[in-house]
């Protein structure tokens, strides 16, 4: 299988989106760096100290004066990762959700497979890496996969994973334009526009009392979608 | 005439009028300007001559010239609503470019990595304060 040469992990940048994450965010800023020298906390205008919080655990940390919503703090976060010269952008939940192990499996897929997107998945590791999903949430996300496969034609398993890397190139491409949560279909369709290769990584996820509460509710799963035809016009 | 149409149809007279002003010194686009003078000289011809409404909806096959007003006031409420929420939109984008770049033209650099890391694990509330990139 062809592939690139890894990247150092010096030109590799994490960015953590993070609004009132205060209870997690020090845990998840200091696993990630615990292997990742480049890790930059987007906080988005919260009120919980979580800025400060990331950056005692050695975090750098980037400030948002008000809240403008998930997809825009990783906007932010990918363009400073970008000015700093990196080579490979990750982006990853700050609910503690995600394992800082699971990055290195996408930084490898990058490389392994000549992939310009790498996105993680947690209905490709099997029963074991879901065994906590709620079963309301596991068939939402299963018809977030029908329509994205209906709307982009794209095969994805896993359309609403925040774990995703990214080569430099495609961050520069991709357009970071829906504030809040409809840039996970965002990201799928400039997959699609771009015709970026990518590559589907298993990945687990651990879901707790306070990510689930944290997470998108089932309701909210119809804001997503109108937010996202909104944009498809409007923008 | 009656006392409503005394003071209706000057007041869409002059809003048409207005409208036309405000497109020629630039104040509004061409094509929201004929939008509001054509509107405002509808509204003043069919208050002046309800009758006229009667005319126009036969032409364009609709029953009453009430329910072409009425028609009219839907088709208008939702094209101003759309318009309007097209600008909002337009408008938190770049309340969200303006924040970004704000945000980016201050990120903050912890010390040294280890000794942050350390203290974090310590607890110690007394780690040195951040030093702005």
């Amino acid at each position: 299988m062809p592939g690139r040469p890894r990247l150092p992990p010096a030109s590799i940048w994490i960015v953590v989106a993070a609004f009132n994450e205060r209870p997690a965010i020090a845990r998840v800023a200091g696993d990630l760096l615990a292997c990742w020298p480049n890790v930059v906390v987007v906080d988005d205008g919260s009120t919980d100290g979580t800025g400060e919080a990331a950056v005692r655990a050695g975090a750098t940390v980037v400030r948002h004066a008000v809240n403008r919503g998930q997809g825009a703090a990783l906007a932010t976060g990918v363009q400073y990762a970008l000015r700093r010269g990196a080579a490979a952008i990750v982006t990853f939940d700050a609910d503690g959700q995600h394992r800082a192990a699971d990055v290195e499996r996408l930084v490898a897929a990058l490389a392994a497979h000549d992939a310009d997107v790498a996105l993680g998945s947690r209905f490709l590791g099997g029963p074991a890496a879901r065994r906590t999903m709620p079963p309301a949430r596991a068939w939402l996300l299963r018809a977030a996969v029908l329509w994205t496969r209906l709307q982009t034609g794209l095969a994805i398993t896993d359309t609403h994973n925040g774990l995703r890397a990214f080569t430099r190139r495609a961050a520069g491409l991709i357009r970071w334009r829906a504030d809040r949560m409809a840039h996970a279909s965002e990201i799928l369709d400039e997959i699609r526009h771009h015709d970026l290769r990518f590559v589907e990584v298993p990945v687990e996820i651990d879901y707790t009392g306070y990510s689930l509460a944290k997470g998108q509710h089932g309701l909210q799963a119809f804001r997503v979608v109108i937010e996202y035809l909104v944009d498809l016009v409007t923008r | 005439m009656n006392l409503f149409q005394w003071i209706t149809v000057p007041l869409f007279v002059g809003l048409a009028i207005a409208s036309a002003v405000a497109t020629r010194r630039g104040r509004i686009t061409r094509g929201l300007g004929i939008f509001w003078t054509l509107l405002s000289l509808g509204a003043a011809t069919g208050i002046w001559d309800p009758d006229s409404t009667r005319v126009a909806a036969g032409v364009l096959g609709i029953g009453r010239g009430a329910d072409l007003v009425f028609y009219f006031a839907i088709a208008g409420g939702a094209i101003a609503f759309f318009a309007v929420f097209v600008r909002l939109r337009s408008i938190e984008g770049q309340i969200t470019e303006l924040v970004r770049q704000m945000a980016l033209a201050s990120p903050i650099v912890p010390p040294a990595g280890d000794a942050a890391r350390a203290n974090a694990a310590a607890g110690d509330e007394r780690a040195r304060p951040p030093r702005a990139d």
